[in-house]
């Protein structure tokens, strides 16, 4: 844990409020993106980042809430309330778009930046099942490395990794990628 | 277990699209962020004198003076430079008026400080910005509350009854919020009385003091009155704006009425201004009859006040809650 989130949590344990503030303000545009990129509605994300803070916030005021790892503490409760968000939702068929390669060559410089294939994405990611989603999206779309996933899940690397294998695997059968 | 790299790099690919997608509005996310300090401030208020004393983590009581109180002192001494050099710097009615910022119900500066929100509310005619200050004086006149009642000492009624026209501005001006603003706002309103609701429930268990019950009682019942107006269309800000619209026009109606149908009112508006600063703090409403002095003032700020008092069923009896 860096020495910046041991001493905001030092002071948030006390609920002083800048202390509190400053969490929120350091912490708040990630849990967003984190959100947004797996729900794609803006409404939703924003109110996952006020349940988020609203639950920290209970939990720091009764004496619980994080001890260490900051980061990966509010990353678990954001996760829960998207995981609860998708079970009210039955998973959406896929509809991908130009995904049969013809040659074996896949060319995918003419499929990002588009709102409709990230759509696509998200529905393969509903597929998967909230541990594999978890992984998926903190070691590749948040870019966090094995040690920082397995704290935020709670769990052992050799765990994680089988997990992302697992995951990668299923997402490849849902969006039925066919390469040679 | 086989790998694939080549699927891998499929997959990857397209969800480094998804990690460039990023969408948000400005409006909406200061919305969140106010909803989580106004909280935060809320939640603070419930700090016990117990916990607020609790040792540090060497098992130490920090005081100024102490080695782990240095951090405090040194805080402490910019802050009485900081204030003293405010001092010199202002007019005598400005260090006035600042000073009343402090000030207490019972304290000499206190409509000084009414006076001075008074003013800020008539020059802020923004919606959202209205809603804020009011959200704000709402959370000011639970401070209050909560200050007083946690030494023992009864609130003044008219405590109660500003902290009521403060929540009833802020929802008179949700009523004008447009587009992309109302679900945010009317997320902050709601968490507000979520937290004033758990605030004063808190305080009615937790005092010692029972003659600060009634009050507490009195203002817990008008907050949830009012979070229910959220409830009933949960999830549809559309919706509760517009029911929302509509109870504030009924109250604002009923308002207008007052003087000639003293028994026609639902005694929801309670903002019982023109008593302001007149009505006893000990005022037991539950036993003004019509025709007493405080007659009419207690029909604005106790619901059912005129069944109370055995007036009939009929249509002027009025009394029923918000």
């Amino acid at each position: 844990m860096s020495y910046f989130e041991k001493a905001l949590l030092r002071r948030a344990r006390d609920f002083n409020l800048k202390a509190l503030e400053e969490i929120y303000d350091h912490y708040n545009q990630a849990i967003y993106r984190y959100a947004y990129r797996q729900l794609g509605d803006m409404v939703q994300a924003e109110d996952c980042v006020s349940e988020t803070f609203a639950r920290f916030l209970q939990a720091v005021r009764h004496g619980k809430g994080p001890q260490d790892y900051l980061q990966a503490y509010l990353y678990r409760i954001a996760h829960n309330w998207i995981t609860d968000q998708y079970r009210r939702q039955p998973p959406p068929p896929v509809e991908l778009v130009d995904e049969q390669p013809d040659s074996g060559q896949i060319k995918v410089e003419d499929a990002f930046d588009s709102h409709q294939e990230n759509e696509s994405v998200r529905k393969a990611l509903h597929h998967l099942t909230p541990e594999q989603r978890q992984v998926i999206l903190l070691r590749f779309v948040e870019n966090w490395s094995l040690q920082e996933t397995a704290a935020a899940m709670e769990k052992e690397i050799g765990a994680v990794k089988a997990l992302q294998h697992r995951a990668l695997e299923t997402l490849a059968k849902v969006m039925k990628v066919k390469v040679e | 277990m086989e790998r694939n790299p080549k699927n891998e790099k499929f997959i990857l690919e397209r969800l480094e699209g998804l990690r460039r997608e990023q969408r948000r509005s400005a409006s909406a996310a200061a919305g969140t962020k106010q909803t989580y300090m106004a909280r935060a401030r809320s939640l603070a208020l419930g700090v016990s004198k117990t916990e607020k004393g609790r040792l540090n983590q060497r098992g130490v009581q920090p005081t100024l003076t102490g080695p782990l109180g240095k951090e405090h002192r040194f805080a402490m001494k910019a802050l009485i430079s900081v204030a003293i050099a405010l001092a010199i710097a202002l007019s005598g009615f400005g260090l006035t008026a600042a000073a009343a910022q402090s000030s207490m119900p019972n304290d000499a500066l206190y409509g000084l400080k009414v006076w001075s929100e008074d003013l800020r509310m008539a020059l802020t005619s923004d919606p959202e910005q209205v809603v804020d200050l009011a959200l704000d004086l709402a959370t000011r006149r639970a401070e209050e509350i909560t200050a007083l009642t946690e030494e023992g000492v009864v609130v003044p009624d008219q405590v109660r009854v500003r902290l009521e026209l403060h929540i009833f501005e802020a929802l008179q001006a949700f009523t004008r919020v447009q587009g992309e603003d109302v679900e945010p706002t009317m997320l902050r309103i709601q968490d507000q009385l979520r937290t004033q609701e758990q605030l004063f429930l808190r305080l009615k268990d937790g005092t010692g003091c029972e003659d600060c019950e009634p009050l507490l009682t009195q203002t817990q019942e008008m907050v949830q009155g009012r979070l229910e107006l959220f409830q009933q269309n949960q999830g549809d800000s559309t919706m509760i704006q517009e029911q929302i619209k509509l109870q504030v026009e009924t109250e604002l109606q009923l308002q207008t009425n007052k003087p000639e149908d003293a028994g026609n009112t639902d005694g929801s508006m309670g903002s019982g201004n023109q008593y302001m600063g007149d009505v006893p703090a000990d005022l037991d409403c539950s036993t003004v009859v019509e025709g007493d002095e405080y007659w009419e003032y207690c029909l604005t700020v106790t619901p059912g006040a005129g069944q109370q008092n055995g007036s009939d069923g009929n249509d002027n009896g009025g009394g029923k809650k918000p």
